[in-house]
Parts: structure tokens; C-alpha cells; sequence
């Protein structure tokens, strides 16, 4: 019944200006959570640096993995132009995972905004110093390698399964445990509860510097700044994948006003403020907008579909 | 408060709905997990184990607590401050506060928040021995519409103040 | 030392004008319902929780802080001028402090509960500041076993401490339990007791549950049975001050109320009343002149009070520490926590220590602002004594509609909560006791996450359960906790004429 429609208006752009049309911005996921915050903080941007001032309207709706959010925005907010939603990497896989959900795809992509980067790691007292040991480890007695991550179906899961397949292990027998919050996996970890975990880099590196857990890879095409650990591709394990987040439009909007809203948030992204603000909580600023964006999240699903089909999430 | 009153027990009919009540959830469980899987991979226990076993305790204490009302155990009221426990149960006062709890479900929605809440606040005071029913609705809208704006302010959107598609 | 070097920067935290500015708004409202009755923290927190959703968290948790002291303060002042405990930990002021009250020295009993309980608060919060990070390095050793054997304590000791009867508690636990399992299954997405309703697929809010029953349920139950006794407020003439006696012998009772109260408020379902009354006995006990008792003895009043804030800092220890909520206040604040997707426990000194030094020094700051709203502000506090209850409790259910409609607008929720508010009702008149419930609520998720974790990681084999030393101390304690009062029944009936009021 937690149907937390938490909307909270708040009026972004009042410098004294009467508000035209605000936009209808729909957050598919609780207050203060991760598509939240990015949404809330991308739509600041596009006020402050002066490409949309009108203001924003969010309506918070979590629930099914965000999936009760985008039913409800297709079905409010068909053919209007100033509708935008949150959304990223999860809800394709909740999309996936939730059965008779809506898809994506009715959407009108307008823009990828950010990424955020996966590490590996490992208890500091841990055998296993290198990706090749973690496969070996999972061919040997995947059930006594407790995988941890976050939620099941999630991007953790997804990374997880993938490097379970590249050791040739049938996803089924993957051992995953799944943790709401990174800060409780990183403390398990530290503590030797869970053999290996999968989170995102900058929740690993406070507890890594400190010497108590140590990364042994991180998913990004690059290494790292500031993390000392090889790609999972410089260990032979061809996967680069990370936890995106962007915006769409509403179905059926005018091309014109998609043109538009891609403009702004291009624009928006550039600005200097946006960057810091995402490198506080860890975040890279990775814009792709309208048909690239479309493109990328064709090949996203393309990607995940069979492996969360495999763990057993996706129906 | 009247700590030396005598409580005054539950009618005689009365005293089976706990006891039926935690029956009556313990099966509304015990059904629902024979829909969930018991087991998963691993762990050996899945979605069904939890449901499964509260259904078990709820049903047990259901059992309990019936042997204690055979037995003529009373089951007596909580000592609260503003009651009198000592008195038989008002259905009038607790049907009157009832309908104040109740009638926003449907108010809120169509009336908008300050007119619903007036309605539910005047049952409530009527409840609590007002007989100013037109003043209490008045201070109800009053205080409805004050909590409204300080909510709003703090960013709590709470609807529009007026009913949604006007009068 | 860290630790003081991680309380200044908490200070510095406080010390902004915003955040002194929400202490200040805290300590106020926590007074205000401290001195009404019928609303207590526990209720206000809920009734604040849409609030978190534009306020940072730092902020929210100074506020509430506030409020969970104030109300203690608070409580004082009611039960010492109408005879009416303002809140459970202030009963036993009720005894000695109205008397004193009715002797003419109220101004005394106001004073050395006021001062009392700074000090007591002052002494349980330095403690909390020493003893919190050592806590809090536990959480490295603990695993999911040992959070499953935690939660089967709490869920065992707060049913078998709190309400009549061990079997009513229980009742009211697995209540909880029941409700804590509707929703999506987090390991397996499942969907559980959600009857196919797309608003039951995430569970049912705490908030609801919470304001329901606390707060409607309590509407519902006053009105049914309602007292035709007005209230009598006993004025109090001349300043509110101590004479140089009363200092004498209010001095050692605040020490010792401090003492008794944090490490109990430490405990699991140690809460703030086992302590007063702890307090109130032992001050008997020790006292010069024993014949005063009953009779308006302020060492009755000294002790208790600065039990019950002491108290209250001990019970920030497990529930910053751990995760534990020990009262039902403690159990919405972690809701709190959750809402803004934090999760105390030892992570919380670490990743968030702005927000958790902040908040332990904004306690030593509302302390003093308690002080200073309560010693000369008391007659103020007093007329809101004068608020007719028809208005206070129709009052008490427009904001608890507020805080429904506020985090929902859903008429499925306002549904939920008049239904819950039935099951509020049904509890009050059984004397089921609603905290147990609560914590089934609030811990049950938990439980249920941490126990399927740790047998997966033991690849299904239970004896990891109890594999390591804590999860098995903690498990056998909880074990006792429940046999014990059993033995004790089954022995008395052995003896005796079967009596059901034992087993009550």
C-alpha cells in the first residue's frame, strides 16, 4: 500500500518570474533515493543554467522496481509535451522482472545523463586477489562463494551473473545475495560474512583506502582515478557495465518538443556545477541524447534480457 | 484519571473476538503460503517459510487465547488517560468518532483536504461531548486549512486547497 | 581522542543557525506534547515523518531528538500540576510531584524535575558519546546470524516486558510480523498477501500502521469511554526554584536516577518505565526521612525524572549502534532512518558522521534549551492544559490525516488507516499492548532478510545460526527470556488452584 506518491512540488526556477508551464517531472522511485536525486539535480541544472525556467512538479512513485511510476506516467501523461520521467539501468531490468509491466519503449527517450561505476572486491584477508582466482573459486564450489550485491535483478545481479557466465557456471547455481543498501554489503564484506562483492566503486573506496576490504576490478571500459584495481577486460573477462541513469518523455510527444528538452539537457550538462555535484556522490556525467540514447537502451536490453532471464528474474 | 475505578470487562460475546480474529489471520497466512514457494535454492527456506510460520504462531496463539475465554478469562480494558475505564463502552460516543475516521476516506478525495478535514474534525469533537456543531466546523476548516498551508510550505504537497474539480 | 574530535565537529554541525533553529523547534514541540496527553513522541516523529522528504537528514533527526527529550520534560510538568502522566516514563512523578504540588511546593517539584533531568540528560548523553563508537566497531563481527539472533531478542523481550499478559504480546508481535510480510518478496520478487492490489505490491507504510494505531485507535477508545471528570490544574505561586534543602536532597537522587536509567535504557524493551519506578523504589529505600513518601517527597520526584532521561539517551545507543529500536519512539525513528534510505548501525558512523555527531551534539544543546524552556517557561507550558478535549483530539486526527494524505494521497491508505485504526481500538480494549507490534513491523523485514542471507551464505545448513558465539548468547538469552515466565506458570499451576490471572 506504500503507493508513496510523495509528490512534492517545489518550484526550481522563482526568481521573481511568474511560472509558465512547470514540467511534469514523474520520479518512478521513493524521495532521496538514486533516480531521485539525479532527476531533482538534473532538472536544478537545466534552471540554472538558464535553458528551462519554468519550474518543475515531481511526483514520487516507487513501487515494483519502478514500474507502478511508469505505468502510471504512460497513462497520464500520453501526448504531453512538458512530461519527463526518471528512469535508468534498473528499471529496464524491473521491466523485465515484473510480469505484464509497461515497457520502456513507449517512452520517448530524451536523454543518458549519468553513469556510475561497479568495483569488485574482496575481504583484505580474502585468497582471492585477482578476477581469474574468482572464477576459479566459482568453478570449483560456486555455492560456497557468497556473491553479494544489491537488489536481485538490479545491476549488481546482472554484473554478477555475467562474470558467473564467463567462468562457464550455470546462473542457477550462482549463490547471490542480495543487500538493500551498499553501506551494510561493504561492512559484511569487510567483516568476512560474504566472500566477494559487487558495488558501486565509490561506496567501495572509503573501506579499500582504510585497508579493510581490498578491489580486485572495476567494470569500466578504463580503470579508475583513485581506485588502484585492472578493468574485469584487462583480466580477460570481456564486460564493461555500469549503473546509468537518464531521462524520457512522454509517449507520443511532438518531435519538436523532444528536440527541445534534448537541446536543454545537452546544454545543461555541460556545466561545471553539474559535474561537481556528481562527483560528490560518486557519479560520472555521461550525456547521449535522443536516438543515440534510444539506441543505447535497444542495446541495454538486448544485453541483460538473457541473463536475467537465466537468474531467473526476468519471466 | 480514575486509577482505583474498576475496569469494566468486555461483554460476555465480545470477549471471543480476539481469540476469533487471530484465527481468522493466522488462516488468511497459513492459506496464502501454500501459494509461495517454501524453498530456494541455497538458502533452503524461500518466500513461503515466513508467511508460513507466522501463520502457524498466529493460529496457535488463536488456540491459546480461546482456552483462556472457555476458561472465563476476561479480557479488560487498557488504562488510558481521558478514559474512564471503569464505564461500560459508549457506541454512541465510538460510532460518532468512527464516522469521523471513516468519512474522509471518500471527502478528502473529492472535497479537497480542508473541507474534508472539517467534516471528520466535527464528528470528532461531537464525539468528545461538543454540541456546537456549526462553531466546530468552522474551527475544524479553520484548523484544517492552517495545518494545510504548513504542511504545503514544508513541501508536503497535500492537493489543491478547494476540491479538485471545483464546487 | 577521535571521538572528541568527532564531537566538535558535531558541535560544529549543530551549532549552524538552521540546525540550532530545529533543535529549538524540536525541544518546543517535544515540550508542548510532553505536557498534552494523549499525544506522545512516538506519535509526533510519525506525524513529522513527510516532512523528511524535503529536509535533510541531519536536520530531521535534530528535530525529532528534541522532540523524544522534550517530551520527557514535558511530561514532568502535567503530572506534577493535573496528577495525569503527560507520558508512560513520567507515571511515578505523578505520585510524589502532585503531592508536593497540592502541599503548595510545586514550584520545587517543577524545579528539581527540570534540573534533574539536564543533568540526568547531560550525564546519559556524555555516556552515549563514549560508548556509542565502541558499539558501534561491533558491527564488523556482526553477520547476518547475528542481526537474525538480535531481532528474535528484541521481538522476544519487547513481548514479554511490555503489556499484561506474555501471550497478549505475542498476539500483538506476530500482528505485526503479519503485516511486515505483505508486499513484494525483496529476495525472490514475489508478491505476498498483496490479494492483487497494485497499492499493497510495496506493503503497508509504517506511517499508516503507526498513526493508526497509536493515534486513531486511541480516538476511537477515549471517546467510547469517556471520563466525565474534569481535568484539576493546581497553580503554582512564586518563582520556580529549590530552596538550599531541596538542593541537598535532590542532588544524590539525579545521580543516581542517571545511573539506574542509561544502562537500562541501553537494554532491549528496557524503555523509560522500568527505570522511574527502579528510581522511585531505591529513593524510598535510601531515604532519611522514608514517612515523607506518599506525601510529596521531592527525592521522589528528583530520582524518577532524571531516570527517565537518562533513559532516553540510552535508548539512542542501540538504535544508532545497532539498528535497535528499544521503544516504540526509537522504532519510528529508525522508519525514519529507512526513509531516507540510511540504515544505523555501525555503517552510520562512517559513512554519515555529520549526521551522527550532529545529532549527539545537538542532544547536549536541546538539553540546555530544555532548561531554559521549562525552568521559567512552565506556566506557559501549563495553559495548553486549557485546550478542551473535543478540539485536542479532533486536532489529533487532522494531522494524522495529513501525515497519511501528505505521503500518499490515496484513498486506499486513508482506507487503511480508519481499518487499522478499528484494529488500535480492539487492542486498547484487550489490553493488547501496540508496541510489540510495531517493533514485529519495523524489525520483521529484517529478520526474515537476515535470516535467508545467512542460511544462504551457509548454504542452507541452520547450525550457521548458531554457529558463533554472540548469535548463540543472544539466541539463548531470548530463549530464556520466554521460558522463563512459562516455567514459572506451569510450576504455579502445578501448586495452586488454576488461576488465569497468573497467566495474564
Amino acid at each position: 500500500m506504500r503507493k508513496t506518491m510523495l509528490s512534492v512540488a517545489i518550484a526550481v526556477g522563482f526568481s521573481g518570474m511568474a511560472l509558465a508551464e512547470p514540467a511534469k517531472v514523474m520520479v518512478p522511485a521513493g524521495a532521496g533515493g538514486g533516480y531521485d536525486t539525479t532527476t531533482r539535480l538534473a532538472m536544478t541544472m537545466l534552471d540554472k543554467s538558464g535553458e528551462f525556467k519554468d519550474g518543475a512538479v515531481f511526483t514520487n512513485k516507487p513501487g515494483a522496481g519502478g514500474t507502478l511510476g511508469l505505468g502510471e506516467f504512460i497513462r497520464t501523461s500520453k501526448g504531453q509535451d512538458n512530461a519527463l520521467m526518471g528512469m535508468g539501468v534498473i528499471l529496464l531490468g524491473a521491466v523485465m522482472a515484473t510480469k505484464g509491466s509497461p515497457q520502456i519503449t513507449e517512452t520517448a527517450p530524451v536523454a543518458r545523463l549519468t553513469f556510475e561505476y561497479n568495483g569488485l572486491a574482496v575481504p583484505a584477508n580474502s585468497p582471492i586477489r585477482t578476477v581469474k582466482d574468482l572464477t576459479e573459486a566459482l568453478k570449483a564450489n560456486p555455492g560456497a562463494v557468497a556473491f553479494g550485491g544489491g537488489s536481485a535483478g538490479g545491476v549488481d545481479h546482472i554484473i554478477a551473473g555475467m562474470i558467473a557466465k564467463s567462468a562457464g557456471l550455470p546462473l542457477q547455481r550462482l549463490n547471490y545475495i542480495a543487500y538493500g543498501g551498499g553501506a551494510e554489503a561493504v561492512t559484511q564484506l569487510a567483516g568476512g560474512k560474504i566472500a566477494v562483492l559487487v558495488s558501486g566503486a565509490s561506496e567501495l573506496k572509503g573501506l579499500a583506502d582504510a585497508g579493510r576490504v581490498r578491489i580486485i576490478a572495476v567494470t569500466s571500459d578504463k580503470r579508475l582515478p583513485g581506485i588502484d584495481a585492472p578493468t574485469l577486460k584487462e583480466d580477460g573477462v570481456d564486460i564493461a557495465m555500469g549503473n546509468w541513469r537518464g531521462i524520457v518523455g512522454a509517449p507520443g510527444m511532438s518531435a519538436a518538443a523532444r528536440k527541445s528538452w534534448v537541446e536543454r539537457f545537452a546544454k545543461a550538462t555541460e556545466n561545471a556545477e553539474w559535474k561537481a555535484e556528481l562527483d560528490k556522490s560518486g557519479l560520472q556525467s555521461a550525456y547521449l541524447g535522443g536516438d543515440d540514447f534510444a539506441a543505447f537502451i535497444a542495446s541495454e536490453n538486448a544485453r541483460i534480457r538473457p541473463i536475467l532471464e537465466e537468474l531467473g528474474v526476468a519471466k | 484519571m480514575t486509577a482505583a475505578a474498576k475496569p469494566f470487562p468486555v461483554r460476555r460475546l465480545s470477549r471471543w473476538s480476539l481469540p476469533v480474529g487471530v484465527l481468522i489471520l493466522g488462516a488468511i497466512l497459513l492459506r496464502e503460503a501454500t501459494d509461495l514457494p517454501l524453498t530456494q535454492a541455497y538458502a533452503g527456506i524461500g518466500p513461503g517459510f515466513f508467511v508460513l510460520a507466522i501463520g502457524l504462531v498466529l493460529t496457535a496463539l488463536g488456540l491459546a487465547l480461546s482456552y483462556q475465554v472457555m476458561r472465563g478469562a476476561i479480557f479488560e480494558p487498557e488504562e488510558t488517560e481521558g478514559a474512564d475505564i471503569g464505564r461500560p463502552m459508549s457506541w454512541t460516543g465510538f460510532l460518532t468518532a468512527a464516522a469521523g475516521v471513516f468519512l474522509p476516506i471518500g471527502l478528502i478525495g473529492h472535497a479537497g483536504f480542508p473541507l474534508g478535514g472539517a467534516v471528520a474534525y466535527a464528528f470528532i469533537t461531537r464525539a468528545y461531548g461538543s454540541r456546537k456543531p456549526l462553531a466546530d466546523v468552522l474551527i475544524g476548516f479553520a484548523v484544517a486549512s492552517i495545518t494545510w498551508f504548513a504542511f504545503t510550505r514544508l513541501g508536503v504537497q497535500l492537493g489543491g486547497f478547494f476540491p479538485p474539480g471545483g464546487f | 581522542m577521535a571521538v572528541l574530535d568527532a564531537l566538535m565537529h558535531g558541535f560544529a554541525v549543530a551549532l549552524q543557525p538552521m540546525n540550532l533553529l530545529w533543535a529549538l523547534v524540536g525541544c518546543a514541540l517535544g515540550t508542548a506534547i510532553g505536557v498534552l496527553p494523549g499525544i506522545g513522541p512516538a506519535l509526533t516523529i510519525t506525524l513529522l515523518l513527510p516532512v523528511t522528504v524535503t529536509m535533510s537528514p541531519t536536520a530531521a533527526f535534530i528535530i525529532f531528538a528534541g522532540v523524544f527529550y522534550g517530551a520527557m520534560y514535558g511530561g514532568s510538568t502535567t503530572s506534577i500540576l493535573i496528577n495525569t502522566p503527560g507520558e508512560s516514563g513520567s507515571m511515578i512523578t505523578a505520585l510524589e510531584g502532585n503531592r508536593m504540588a497540592r502541599n503548595g511546593r510545586g514550584a520545587a517539584a517543577l524545579a528539581t524535575a527540570a534540573i534533574g533531568s539536564f543533568v540526568a540528560g547531560t550525564i546519559g548523553t556524555i555516556l552515549l558519546t563514549v560508548a556509542a563508537p565502541t558499539i558501534s566497531e561491533i558491527a564488523f563481527v556482526f553477520g547476518p546470524a547475528e542481526y537474525f539472533a538480535l531481532a528474535v531478542l528484541a521481538f522476544t523481550s519487547v513481548s514479554v516486558v511490555l503489556g499484561a499478559s506474555i501471550l497478549r504480546g505475542l498476539v500483538s508481535l506476530f500482528f505485526g510480523l503479519a503485516l511486515a510480510v505483505m508486499g513484494t518478496d525483496y529476495q525472490a520478487g514475489l508478491p505476498r498477501l498483496t490479494f492483487g492490489v497494485p497499492e499493497l505490491s510495496d506493503g503497508i507504510g509504517i506511517t499508516v500502521v503507526l498513526v493508526a494505531m497509536f493515534a486513531v485507535g486511541e480516538i476511537l477508545f477515549v471517546a467510547s469511554r469517556l471520563s466525565r471528570e474534569p481535568q484539576k490544574v493546581i497553580a503554582v505561586n512564586g518563582p520556580i526554584a529549590m530552596s538550599r534543602e531541596d538542593w541537598q536532597r535532590s542532588w544524590k537522587p539525579w545521580l543516581r536516577g542517571a545511573a539506574l536509567g542509561f544502562p537500562i535504557g541501553v537494554m532491549p524493551a528496557g524503555g523509560s518505565e522500568i527505570p522511574t519506578l527502579l528510581s522511585y523504589t531505591l529513593e524510598r529505600r535510601l531515604s532519611k526521612n522514608p514517612e515523607e513518601f506518599g506525601h510529596g517527597a521531592i527525592e521522589g520526584v528528583a530520582g524518577p525524572e532524571a531516570a527517565n532521561n537518562a533513559a532516553v539517551a540510552g535508548v539512542m545507543v542501540p538504535l544508532l549502534t545497532l539498528g535497535l529500536p528499544t521503544s516504540a519512539t526509537a522504532a519510528v525513528m529508525l522508519a525514519a532512518f529507512q526513509n531516507y534510505g540510511l540504515q544505523p548501525g555501525p555503517t552510520l558512523f562512517t559513512g554519515n558522521p555529520e549526521l551522527v555527531w550532529g545529532v549527539i551534539a545537538s542532544l547536549y544543546i536541546g538539553n540546555l534549551m530544555l532548561l531554559v524552556l521549562n525552568l521559567p517557561m512552565a506556566r506557559v507550558w501549563v495553559k495548553l492544559l486549557a485546550i478542551p478535549k473535543p478540539h485536542l483530539y479532533a486536532g489529533i486526527l487532522i494531522f494524522s490525516l495529513v501525515g497519511v494524505w501528505g505521503l500518499s494521497q490515496s484513498w486506499v491508505e486513508l482506507l487503511a488507516l480508519a481499518l487499522l485504526g478499528l484494529v488500535g481500538y480492539g487492542f486498547r480494549c484487550c489490553s493488547v499492548p501496540i508496541a510489540p507490534a510495531l517493533i514485529g513491523l519495523i524489525l520483521g523485514p529484517m529478520a526474515e532478510l537476515q535470516l535467508r542471507r545467512a542460511l544462504a551464505i551457509g548454504q542452507g545448513d541452520p547450525m550457521t545460526l548458531v554457529s558463533s558465539p554472540i548469535a548463540a548468547g543472544l539466541l539463548i538469552v531470548a530463549a530464556l527470556l520466554l521460558l522463563i515466565p512459562l516455567l514459572r506458570f506451569l510450576r504455579s499451576r502445578r501448586n495452586e488452584t488454576p488461576s488465569l490471572t497468573a497467566a495474564q
